[in-house]
């Protein structure tokens, strides 16, 4: 009778266990299941992974499509669709092997043919917005075998550029996107990736709704929905952040950042952002053409009170470099411009720069005019124009005037040149602006793309502080140079030389880097990966992410109730052998 | 003059009235600096040539004229563009977002008119009393406040707090629909809808009441003056005669004309209160629609409020010659 009683118990939890997925409980296996909600500030206009123009775009295709690399939180390369990529000893010839487990999301399998058609459509078309400059310089595109892309330059871009910018391109599927004009398919109705997660459902101007790919080919997503909701009022965030609603926002005011402090379940992470923000003065103008001038003006901003004040402590001030502090290619022995009034004015006297005119506190340059600029600056920023206001008060302690002009985006990007039109006439003193999109710490190339005359933003076209010293070509040889040296222990050499160079004759004027906070809950899901430069909601954390505790009446319920029966059916005999 | 002479010329003058707002629309927003490749501007990785080309393949490069007549020609036709940024029809893009801002303000709209009026002529009639006394200083502190502040106010207090401290009931602090509530069968749907519509509805709601309520007795207010509301009490009519046969009707009057005006201003959203309750309509896509310069989205838009707002001033006119015969004689 108990014989009987203990192989039934243990029959019926061997099934239970059987059923169940994984005894996660016991093996620490991923617990499946939950909806992540990861809110929006926007909406986004369509789903065009070749035009799209705003970040929410990117984000939501991110979650959709994959490409032959991704970059990690700490940006490094990492094998996505490519389980591997090989170049020749020139780095001319890069191959790319293809995952033999990859699938559309149509049940479709990704191809070598579908990689190559995604290369050669960009390849083919340089009026395509989002497509990396190295497609320029692509002279042969072939296919090896069943799944090796081969991919030939006419020259050997280092590992870095064609990594970071070529090889995180999103692969489209052939089959879609060769009848349709790229230019023209919103792509909303069933966008087919090979990503982490499926379209379900966009209702306009209130949510996406993703599901698990789960015949994804890299471990994860072990999710089941991510709900992206379109919440634009950071305040209607913080209360769904709160209540529980979503799981994670980015850049909370000051004052929600500390109520968000003292809550248990919100954690708090402070990251750089990829955008610094810089004071450029029109150098096609007197005395802005004067590099002790700009180097003057510089010394006279208190940066740090900035960042403190106006940034209230996040992000940092930015190097005179332009570049950020950390990283492999950052150079620490350049010229610093600590904020001293004294020494400012002290540089300012030594240019001759006196006020001898009048006593009305304004110094005049060598011509007898006034030192008085406007600044203008984007009225669209409050934070901005409360920078340009700090400034206009530090120049006044060093005998310059500034009248803070804050125009609307379009008339300001137009008047520093940033239209690259023609009939550009960079009608301005001094402008406060921002750069985007340039991890100096990690691309080689970023000083080309900013700087050098042969680049589009260092060229006559824009050139948007005009900067036309001799330094400005020797920053161009060292950029193109940089371009063609694969060899990294020189790359870094001539980087750390081109550092040097801007930091002693600063084209821009840099300000500050921003700084970026997000706040994220952890009592529902576990597995957050953070960096130092990314929110917790990123790529590899949508592959990560996973319940606390597993939903109820699913397999760690199941799990949990075998083991409970074997316990009670083991106590139970022993109970009645004793009775016995 | 007849009440089709009347008619007819209020329809033509609608017309004139009509071309000439779009002719402004038009010219209005091509004027202003800036183009729509900007879209891309903030964006340094986007070559400055590739923005030109953008303008070349959206039509923006031609003459202000030329883009003019293209603009009559489509319009003709019914096609009100096609959205670059959006990539597909403007009437497609609108339909979108219209029957979410038809379900706010509509609903809020018929609420306020016909609560509005009422509440308006029953105060009035009992003007000076505590009830009185009571509407004048709730209306004047509710128009103190933001709309938008209110509309916090009720997110923090019937969302955020009644959520937190276990209330009986609480409502959603954002958006129009549960994610996933369209599978749930039509009813259940139907009740999330409702559910996510009572907060923003609540504040338009309070507040479009209020203001009509105003509004009304105000006009109540001097109809009671005249000398026939006199001669109609000293003939003995009874409190509803008086009020409701001779004085509401001429004290509706111009309400009728704001009503017809203000029905324009249903497909332009309310900005503020889609915003923070992260509620789609037409408003916040209008907003992002001017920000990114989408010409032919903002023009559609435009066009449309435009026609509603005089079809609705139409219909108020002729609605007008029908309730005061001394219009139409004039």
């Amino acid at each position: 009778m108990n014989k009987k009683l203990i192989t039934i118990a243990a029959i019926v939890a061997g099934f239970i266990i059987a059923l169940s997925p994984s005894l996660m409980v016991i093996a620490q296996e991923p617990i499946y299941g939950g909806t992540l909600n990861t809110p929006l500030e926007a909406d986004a206009h369509a789903l065009n992974p070749f035009t799209y123009g705003t970040t929410y775009e990117w984000y939501v295709l991110n979650h959709m499509y994959d490409s032959l690399v991704t970059l990690n939180t700490e940006r490094q390369p990492i094998p996505n669709l490519a389980s591997t990529w090989t170049h020749n000893d020139t780095y001319e010839q890069w191959t790319f092997t293809l995952v033999d487990n990859a699938y559309w999301h149509d049940g479709t399998p990704v191809t070598i043919d579908d990689v190559y058609f995604t290369f050669d459509l960009l390849l083919n078309d340089d009026a395509i917005p989002r497509r990396s400059w190295l497609f320029d310089e692509i002279t042969s595109l072939d296919i090896v075998g069943t799944d090796q892309l081969v991919v030939t330059f006419g020259w050997g871009p280092k590992p870095a550029d064609v990594l970071f910018d070529l090889a995180t391109t999103w692969i489209v599927p052939e089959s879609v996107w060769d009848s349709v004009d790229l230019y023209t398919f919103a792509n909303d109705v069933n966008p087919i990736g090979s990503g982490p997660f499926k379209f379900v459902e966009w209702a306009r101007a209130q949510y996406f709704r993703l599901e698990a790919n789960t015949e994804y080919h890299l471990d994860g997503p072990y999710i089941d929905f991510k709900v992206l909701p379109i919440i634009s009022e950071v305040e209607t965030q913080y209360y769904a952040l709160s209540v529980g609603d979503i799981e994670v926002m980015g850049n909370p005011p000051p004052e929600l950042e500390a109520v968000a402090e003292v809550d248990p379940d919100i954690e708090i992470h402070e990251s750089l952002q990829d955008y610094w923000v810089y004071l450029g003065l029109n150098q096609r103008r007197y005395p802005n053409n004067v590099k002790e001038f700009r180097q003057a003006v510089l010394t006279g901003i208190n940066r740090s009170e900035i960042v403190d004040i106006i940034r209230y402590g996040r992000g940092m001030v930015s190097p005179a470099s332009c570049s950020l502090p950390y990283g492999p290619y950052y150079n620490p022995d350049i010229r610093e411009y600590d904020y001293n009034v004294a020494t400012a004015n002290t540089m300012l006297d030594n240019l001759d720069f006196l006020d001898n005119i009048g006593d009305d506190g304004i110094r005049e340059d060598a011509n007898g005019t006034d030192l008085s600029f406007d600044l203008i600056v984007s009225a669209d920023a409050q934070v901005s124009v409360d920078t340009c206001r700090f400034i206009q008060e530090y120049m006044l302690d060093i005998g310059i005037e500034v009248n803070v002009v804050p125009l609307i985006w379009d008339v300001l990007w137009q008047t520093v040149g940033g239209t690259g039109s023609p009939t550009n006439t960079w009608d301005y003193d001094w402008a406060f602006l921002g750069w985007v999109g340039f991890w100096s710490d990690f691309h080689p190339s970023w000083g080309r793309w900013l700087f050098s005359a042969n680049g589009w933003w260092g060229s006559d076209t824009v050139n948007i502080p005009g900067w036309n010293s001799t330094a400005r070509w020797e920053v161009t040889a060292l950029a193109d140079a940089i371009l063609y040296e694969t060899d990294e222990v020189e790359v870094k050499i001539l980087i750390d030389e081109m550092q040097e160079i801007i930091a002693e004759d600063l084209p821009y004027l840099p300000i500050n880097i921003l700084g970026g906070v997000a706040l994220y809950r952890t009592d529902e899901f576990k597995g957050w990966i953070l960096g130092p430069t990314t929110g917790p909601d990123n790529w590899e954390t949508w592959l990560a992410i996973q319940l606390v505790v597993a939903p109820e009446g699913g397999p760690g319920f199941l799990a949990l109730s075998a083991i409970v029966t074997l316990v009670v059916s083991v106590g139970l005999v022993k109970y009645r052998r004793k009775k016995q | 003059m007849g009440l089709k002479s009347y008619i007819a010329k209020k329809v033509l003058f609608a017309a004139i009235a009509y071309f000439v707002a779009v002719t402004i629309v038009f010219f209005l927003y091509h004027i202003l600096p800036g183009n729509p490749a900007n879209v891309f501007a903030l964006d340094p990785r986007v070559p400055p040539a590739v923005r030109e080309q953008l303008l070349i393949r959206w039509g923006l490069n031609e003459p202000l004229w030329k883009q003019y007549f293209i603009f009559l020609g489509n319009l003709l036709q019914g096609d009100l563009g096609y959205s670059f940024l959006h990539k597909k029809p403007v009437a497609e893009v609108i339909g979108v977002s219209l029957p979410w801002t038809l379900l706010l303000l509509g609903t809020s709209f018929v609420l306020n008119a016909v609560i509005g009026i009422l509440l308006g002529a029953f105060v009035a009639w009992r003007r000076g009393s505590k009830l009185d006394t009571g509407f004048v200083l709730t209306y004047n502190v509710y128009n103190a406040l933001p709309l938008f502040f209110v509309g916090m106010l009720f997110i923090a207090l019937f969302g955020f707090y009644a959520r937190d401290n276990d209330w009986p009931i609480w409502f959603p602090i954002y958006g129009a629909q549960t994610p996933g509530a369209s599978e749930t069968g039509f009813f259940p749907y139907l009740g999330d809808i409702l559910w996510h519509l009572f907060l923003p509805l609540m504040v338009l709601t309070i507040s479009g009441v209020l203001g009509w309520s105003w509004f009304m007795r105000g006009n109540l207010i001097n109809v009671l003056t005249e000398d026939y509301i006199k001669t109609a009490k000293a003939k003995g009519l009874n409190e509803n005669q008086v009020l409701y046969k001779h004085a509401f009707r001429n004290a509706v009057l111009p309400v009728i004309t704001s009503i017809g005006m203000s029905i324009g201003g249903l497909i332009g959203g309310a900005v503020l209160i889609e915003t923070v309750f992260s509620y789609p309509g037409t408003g916040r896509m209008l907003y992002d629609a001017l920000m990114r310069r989408d010409y032919p989205l903002v023009q559609g838009a435009f066009i449309i409020i435009a026609g509603i707002t005089l079809l609705g001033l139409l219909f108020a006119e002729i609605v007008y010659g029908f309730v005061d015969p001394r219009i139409r004689t004039e």
